[in-house]
């Protein structure tokens, strides 16, 4: 008997038959076929910014990690401190490598008492598996929920209004890095708020059977689909960085804009000693800055700056109406105002170093 | 959706990369089709030569970057630009609301009216879009 490796096959989302429904464009993502774009990109993304949008994310993997050891395991494989988190909290957090490179950055959710999920990259998942294979102690048993609990987010400042009146049982207090059980069509459904988009709003963890119903119910309520190509517009606007791009296991946590993700304090944890040891020989590592292009031309993933570093991501920001980039630069460049040059088609063009996020929300 | 009539105007001749050209004398207006603005998606830049520049048939001559990604222009023949289309220019979404009519990038004068023998009708465009599509059908679950 052969067995197909399951990264060689292309995974449908329980949504997949919607998608072809409202004639999205589909494309390859991490090792599924995912909705890039639906009615179009700008007008999705407005959409998230001035209302509410909804996106397909079922392809990200939910991890559970419970047992006597599973706060110990967690402790010792992430660099966050995963003792503070109280039940029903949520944490944005790193799995680093031993030489303080990024394996992967994960939400952590405290269900209860060495009860985790832990909420990873649709394209890490088979390592970070591995990984949890490897390293978690004897008495911390992961499990990947794939086909229990499916990730599907409402994002957008009119989120949580319009959840509360179709959901009676929608928790109206729920604050941001929190979550909740509720009834959600007849099922026992967590609701975090959190997201992707920069924007207020809520991710839900779905039965599978059910989210088909949740989609059609929202489109019918006027909630646009939104495809992977806002969602990425959207996360580049907030600075939020994406793992293959702003993130992979080279780039260490101090180079990126969420070093404070970093609880020295903690006894020890795995890539602990490497950065210790970085830290100490300052200057020789890249940091990230964001760009706001003088020009129209946008600067996209791995071009490179004429004085030294490369571009992680780079888009037309539909809120700025203006290519926007996030680069590695050398840190004597890092200052705001800074002129760079990115090398866009064999010719030098003029961009200015910028205070990260591009977009900040207004708090209400 | 906008039905067949607009989406391959009769009167146009087509590229495989997707562009499209209309003749009057000597003179060439070249756009980029509906479907190709429908494949970008958003276009937000367009990039396009000075006048009186030569350009040479099926070479690059420029450049329309939508939301998603870069596309570079191929001209469906040679000549010397004679003017730009500098609405695009300022407005690049034109071509994606607009492609075959307030949406041109480019006139030429045309060196060698022959040229235009090797590119599709619009019947020809059509089926050559029909086996795109049936090459690019969705993969399978295995």
């Amino acid at each position: 008997m052969t067995t197909v490796s399951a990264d060689t096959q292309v995974r449908q989302t329980p949504l997949y038959q919607e998608h072809l429904k409202l004639k999205a464009r589909m494309g390859p993502f991490a090792g599924w076929q995912m909705p890039l774009v639906f009615e179009g990109t700008i007008k999705e993304h407005q959409s998230v910014r001035t209302g509410v949008g909804m996106f397909d994310i079922a392809h990200m993997g939910v991890v559970e990690v419970r047992g006597p050891e599973a706060l110990a395991g967690l402790q010792k494989l992430s660099c966050n401190n995963v003792a503070a988190l109280k039940p029903g909290q949520t944490q944005y957090n790193m799995l680093l490598n031993e030489r303080g490179g990024i394996r992967d950055d994960i939400l952590i959710y405290l269900l209860e008492e060495n009860h985790y999920w832990v909420i990873v990259n649709a394209g890490n998942v088979d390592k970070i598996l591995n990984w949890f294979q490897a390293t978690l102690p004897k008495q911390a048993f992961y499990r990947y929920l794939l086909h229990e609990r499916v990730p599907f987010a409402v994002q957008g400042p009119k989120t949580l209004a319009l959840l509360q009146t179709l959901f009676p049982d929608f928790p109206a207090q729920l604050k941001p890095f929190h979550f909740e059980w509720m009834t959600l069509l007849g099922q026992r459904t967590l609701v975090s708020r959190t997201g992707y988009t920069g924007e207020d709003g809520v991710e839900f963890f779905v039965a599978p059977d059910i989210l088909p119903v949740l989609w059609n119910m929202l489109l019918s309520q006027g909630v646009p689909a939104c495809g992977l190509a806002a969602r990425d517009t959207l996360r580049l606007e907030a600075a939020l960085p994406l793992y293959g791009h702003e993130l992979n296991e080279e780039t260490l946590p101090i180079q990126t804009a969420h070093a404070w993700v970093l609880k020295w304090q903690k006894p020890d944890f795995i890539g602990k000693s490497a950065l210790l040891a970085a830290q100490k020989t300052p200057g020789i590592q890249l940091t990230l800055v964001g760009l706001m292009m003088e020009g129209r031309a946008i600067a996209r993933e791995g071009y490179m700056l004429q004085e030294g570093g490369t571009v992680t991501s780079g888009t037309f920001s539909p809120t700025l109406e203006r290519p926007i980039a996030m680069a590695y630069v050398d840190p004597g460049y890092a200052t705001l105002g800074q002129l760079l040059n990115v090398d866009i088609r064999g010719k030098w063009q003029p961009a200015r170093v910028c205070t990260l996020p591009f977009y900040r929300r207004q708090k209400i | 959706m906008t039905g067949t009539a607009v989406t391959f105007p009769r009167d146009l001749k087509y590229t495989q990369e997707h562009e499209w050209v209309s003749v009057e004398g000597n003179v060439a207006t070249v756009g980029i089709t509906y479907y190709a603005q429908e494949e970008l998606g958003d276009i937000v830049y367009v990039e396009l030569p000075e006048a009186k520049k030569p350009v040479i048939q099926f070479a690059e001559f420029g450049v329309v970057e939508s939301v998603k990604t870069v596309s570079n222009l191929y001209s469906p023949c040679s000549g010397e630009v004679i003017e730009i289309n500098k609405a695009v220019v300022e407005t690049p979404e034109l071509v994606n609301d607009d492609p075959y009519d307030g949406g041109w990038l480019i006139k030429l004068r045309m060196s060698d009216p022959r040229e235009l023998d090797e590119l599709m009708t619009s019947a020809e465009y059509e089926e050559f879009l029909e086996e795109l599509s049936q090459g690019a059908s969705e993969p399978q679950q295995g």
